[in-house]
């Protein structure tokens, strides 16, 4: 066991690892960079770098370079361990190799110090892929936001207006029921619903059409419309979620087919609901991007935007916003490259709409909203690492001097 | 017989028409130095910025004439070369002169054949007057709407180049039709109102019009009230004054391609300058509520006629000379009040020195000093010598990028166009300091190259781009603190990557051909100037990638997104890491590293341009039209070299028994 033992940790400790690695995570990088072009960032990103595994097709790699291979190559697939995989390869060949086992000493001195900050850098990486909400707000001049939605995921949300105003909710995330085969369906029950939630098929990008003879045979028909399935854009936040769901009334037990569709209508761009009546109660059915709550609410004051003189190119673009947090308000300019950092989020200026130079009617600020507990780690890293290479390096680069210098002085020029 | 002399009889006519045939350049009267240079920086604000006319002119003839400079056929010396300033005064003030200019590059006939001109006797490529053109502009134009529906990336050739065409002609008419309003005049005739207006003159200019705009605006209105009051009847007086009104805002409204005038106040409140058109609009139309009619534009309006009489005195070039003296005076003084003209001066100067074209040729002399140095190896000046020949073109591209700091007030890099300038200027700003503490004249001679190479492509990219090199930023670019910080950090690292690849090519070129294959210190040393550039490079490298992670993270809210350009950062990084790994644990040595060198070089043109052409993520502000085949043969060039180098490793691999011995010298 212990030589086994031993010849794993060497392994694991190699410059032999470090590089076929490196290696393998180019090839990674740079398979992933070309899919890019077909499947759009986000998809590309699941697939390449969030994966363990991937497969990815032989022909397109070459096709940057005006290259076109046979169609053949495009079901020839190359298998590759994915960017987790290598990542957390990697970081365990960066620590046991590059700092325990490491020779310590000035020589090396300066290399385990960026070492260390590279480790720090993973750990980073892998706090936020962990733990980080990320999405955006979008915020009407004069209008109050205290959520953020996701920029991919989705959810139903089933509410209802109970005393006070207030408003009770219960959310479905879409993880739950958006990879079921046709003739799955996803059940959801709840004791304050008056009515049990079938979802019987997700789809991720479409469109409500008429049904007609046309239609694709097998597609559910709800009151003469059906979902039409549209190619995911490349652009995966720009995709329109639908859904079909069933209502089993838990007393009469009838059954009520509804189509619940994510697209935000309407001159604030809200999501529409379904509402279904059940004796007195209304309760209102959504389907929506994932929404999560800010420990603060945000009042749009002022959205502005500065162009260049002369020219439609944004110089500039910036909203006065008051901060809110019960009876406390404080008003704070966020601008790009300046975001609002509080309570472990930060807001970015992200864009605005409508962006029609031509509009002159209220217009929304849009906001990047991230909670991540890593926010700053990278800037810390980076400064460990650049010492670490720089002390590593400058030292080296002091004795090729001095040995130059001392050859040259000796006649040695050839 | 009779079609014989047919043919010879055409034949002749047409070469005694072509013998005959008056030439641009025949009797073309030069602008006096002094119009051009007072000419050269006036003050006009283009693409959010202000720049001298000079600027203005140099980068619109590159548009149409894909060259800085014009030559006209015909005159003393068979060609007469107009600057882009003389050019752009024709433009403006004899445009049917400049019509006859050939200044259109058509770069396919195919082109013309699209459009029904003729071009028989000419090139494939070749130059057209606006003249050549004029009877097919309007098909021009429609096959322009046609084929601009098109997506730019599936456009043939032939359709990008009429939408290309249609653009620059479009581009020189609006020139050329600038000051129409100050050639023509508006005549008072028919109007008594006028005529009591401006007393008795038959012919006023529009400065003068519109010096009294309130009183004829005032004048038409009660004259088309009696109108109504009338029943419907024009009186001649109500006539005449609505010709004129239209003739104004006809004229006048045309003139909108240059914004000549600063407004008052202060650049924050007012930052946009005012054309011809915007000043006819704003005297004739005042907004609501303003108090008076011409009151705020009175320095405008007083400008716009100094520029009415420099038209008017064109035949007089000395009058014409004050003239437009004093309307650029009064140009200047407005820009001077809101501190908008201190960099023009120096902007023309820029372009004027020319450092960049000067020091591509001290590039190339210090290469010939690099050859002459082989051939009288043993001059003991040359250790002196060569890195001074290399210093000054360098210094030169420093004084330049220096200048375009000044000018632009941001850090040396923040377009695609000056990432070549910064890492031609870092990649031979370290072959220097190379040659100094090395003195075995390989870096400097590769620094030369490398130097010369740089300024080249810079100069194409220009070409290529012919759009100014300054342009405005958007606004997430906005920012000097990331781009002194990333961008500059990040532009090194390319420099030192394909300074890399340079040396390597010394390596492999000479194992191939069998250089000094004794001398084992040569060879040595260039392992160890590949090791150095490589480390200096990977200490850059990896730092701007990050500094760019962190920009992102304060710009978008998050470090790492796997975009293409951050992607292409980070396999230059992984490369120089694997080839430094490589080394500590003995897998590469200096051939092994000179392979994997050149192919860094790939990686660095690869991330550093081709991720651009992609189409896909967040950096997609630089322009790249017409960079694929270059990026191409770079890298048929370099994938010949790796090639190469196998060959080389093949012929000069240790026999067998060698080898052992050296392991064995090795282990002992």
């Amino acid at each position: 066991m212990r030589p086994f033992l031993n010849r794993l940790s060497t392994l694991f400790a190699s410059h032999g690892l470090a590089c076929a690695l490196l290696i393998v995570l180019f090839v990674l990088t740079y398979v992933g960079t070309i899919a890019q072009i077909d499947l759009g960032l986000h998809e590309a990103q699941k697939r390449y770098f969030d994966a363990f595994f991937v497969a990815t097709p032989i022909g397109p790699m070459l096709e940057p370079f005006g290259i076109h291979l046979p169609e053949f190559f495009d079901r020839l697939r190359l298998p590759l361990p994915g960017g987790q995989l290598v990542l957390i390869l990697l970081g365990l060949n960066l620590i046991w190799g590059g700092i325990v086992r490491m020779r310590q000493g000035v020589a090396t001195a300066g290399i385990l110090v960026a070492h260390i900050g590279l480790v720090w850098m993973f750990v980073a990486g892998g706090v936020e892929y962990l733990y980080s909400d990320k999405g955006a707000l979008s915020v009407y001049e004069g209008d109050t936001k205290s959520t953020f939605v996701d920029h991919y995921a989705w959810e139903i949300a089933i509410q209802e207006r109970v005393a006070d105003g207030k408003v009770r909710e219960l959310v479905v995330p879409a993880e739950r029921f958006d990879r079921l085969h046709p003739q799955q369906k996803a059940i959801f029950h709840h004791d304050s619903l008056p009515f049990v939630l079938e979802v019987t098929r997700f789809v991720r990008n479409s469109q409500p059409s008429v049904a007609t003879s046309a239609t694709p045979a097998g597609v559910p028909v709800v009151d003469g419309f059906y979902l039409r399935e549209i190619e995911p854009s490349t652009t995966a936040e720009s995709n329109t979620a639908g859904v079909y769901v069933r209502l089993m009334d838990k007393e009469t037990r009838t059954v009520t087919p509804g189509i619940l569709w994510g697209m935000p209508m309407g001159d604030r761009m809200e999501y529409l609901p379904w509402t279904v009546t059940s004796g007195k109660r209304q309760i209102d059915l959504v389907l929506r991007k994932k929404t999560y709550p800010l420990p603060f609410a945000i009042r749009l004051t002022k959205f502005s935007k500065e162009n260049h003189p002369g020219i439609t190119m944004a110089r500039a673009f910036s909203s006065k916003v008051v901060k809110i947090e019960g009876e406390n308000e404080t008003g704070v300019l966020i601008s790009m490259n300046e975001p609002l950092r509080h309570k472990g989020y930060t807001l970015f200026q992200s864009s605005w709409f409508p962006q029609d130079e031509a509009y002159r009617g209220p217009v929304a600020s849009v906001f990047s909203v991230v909670r991540n507990p890593a926010d700053q780690w990278p800037l810390y890293s980076c400064l460990i690492i650049a010492v670490g290479l720089v002390f590593h390096f400058g030292r080296k680069l002091l004795r090729f001097l001095r040995a130059e210098m001392q050859r040259t002085a000796e006649g040695g020029v050839s | 017989m009779i079609r014989s002399l047919r043919v010879l009889l055409v034949f002749g006519a047409l070469l005694a028409s072509t013998l005959t045939a008056q030439k641009p350049g025949d009797n073309y009267r030069r602008w006096d130095p002094e119009v051009v240079r007072m000419a050269a920086d006036v003050p006009v604000q283009e693409g959010g910025r202000v720049k001298p006319l000079d600027t203005v002119a140099r980068f619109l003839l590159l548009r149409l004439n894909g060259k800085r400079s014009l030559d006209l056929p015909g005159g003393p010396d068979d060609k007469v070369t107009l600057q882009p300033t003389e050019w752009l005064l024709d433009v403006l003030f004899r445009p049917e002169l400049a019509r006859t200019f050939p200044h259109f590059l058509v770069q396919n006939s195919e082109v013309l054949d699209a459009i029904g001109v003729e071009h028989a006797g000419k090139n494939k490529r070749d130059r057209y007057a606006w003249n050549d053109l004029s009877r097919s502009i309007e098909k021009l134009y429609r096959l322009h709407g046609q084929f601009g529906r098109i997506d730019q990336k599936k456009r043939t050739t032939v359709q990008e180049q009429v939408v290309r065409l249609a653009f620059v002609v479009h581009e020189f008419e609006s020139m050329a039709h600038l000051l129409d309003f100050a050639r023509e005049g508006f005549a008072t005739e028919g109007s008594s109102t006028l005529k009591t207006l401006y007393q008795g003159q038959a012919k006023v200019g529009l400065a003068t019009l519109l010096g009294k705009a309130r009183e004829l605006r005032t004048a038409y209105m009660e004259a088309t009230q009696k109108e109504g009051q009338g029943g419907g009847e024009s009186s001649p007086d109500a006539v005449a004054l609505g010709k004129v009104l239209e003739r104004v805002q006809r004229l006048g409204g045309q003139a909108d391609t240059l914004a000549f005038f600063p407004p008052l106040g202060s650049t924050r409140e007012q930052p946009q300058w005012m054309t011809p058109a915007d000043v006819v609009m704003a005297t004739l139309m005042p907004m609501a509520g303003e108090q008076s009619w011409h009151g705020p534009f009175d320095r405008q309006l007083q400008s716009l006629g100094l520029l009415e009489r420099a038209v008017g005195s064109l035949g007089d070039p000395a009058l014409f000379a004050k003239d437009l003296g004093a309307w650029r005076e009064s140009l200047v003084a407005l820009a001077g009040e809101r501190g908008e003209y201190a960099k023009v001066p120096l902007e023309v100067s820029y372009y004027r020195w020319n450092l960049f074209a000067q020091a591509q040729g001290f590039y190339l002399l210090s290469f010939v000093l690099c050859a002459l140095a082989l051939l009288w190896a043993r001059w003991k000046g040359w250790h002196l010598v060569l890195p001074l020949g290399l210093a000054v073109p360098t210094l030169l591209v420093v004084v330049g990028v220096t200048l375009r700091c000044i000018l632009r007030s941001r850090p040396p890099v923040s377009t695609l166009y000056e990432t070549i300038l910064f890492v031609a200027g870092v990649g031979t700003l370290v072959a220097v300091f190379l040659e100094i503490f090395t003195r075995r004249r390989t870096a400097v001679t590769l620094g030369a190259l490398f130097g010369a190479l740089g300024m080249f492509l810079a100069s194409r990219h220009e070409e290529q781009l012919g759009q100014d090199t300054m342009p405005q930023l958007v606004a997430v670019l906005d920012t000097n603190f990331w781009l002194a910080t990333h961008v500059t950090t990040v532009t090194i690292g390319y420099a030192a990557g394909l300074l890399a690849a340079a040396i390597a090519h010394v390596y492999l070129l000479g194992k191939l051909f069998g250089l000094r294959l004794q001398d084992q210190a040569f060879y040595r040393s260039i392992g160890r100037m590949l090791y150095g550039t490589i480390a200096f490079g990977l200490v850059f490298s990896v730092v701007g990638t990050i500094l760019g992670g962190i920009w992102a993270n304060y710009s978008w809210g998050r470090f790492w997104g796997w975009d293409p350009k951050e992607n292409g950062a980070l396999m230059i990084c992984l490369v120089q890491t694997a080839i430094l790994h490589g080394r500590m644990g003995g897998y590469l040595r200096d051939f092994g590293i000179a392979m994997a060198s050149i192919f860094l070089g790939m990686v660095v043109a690869f991330s550093w341009w081709h991720v651009n052409l992609l189409g896909v993520g967040l950096h997609s502000y630089g322009f790249t039209h017409g960079t694929l085949p270059v990026l191409l043969t770079f890298y048929g060039i370099q994938a010949g070299m790796l090639g190469l180098g196998a060959i080389a490793w093949y012929l000069r691999r240790p026999a067998p028994a060698a080898a052992t011995r050296a392991a064995a010298d090795a282990v002992v």
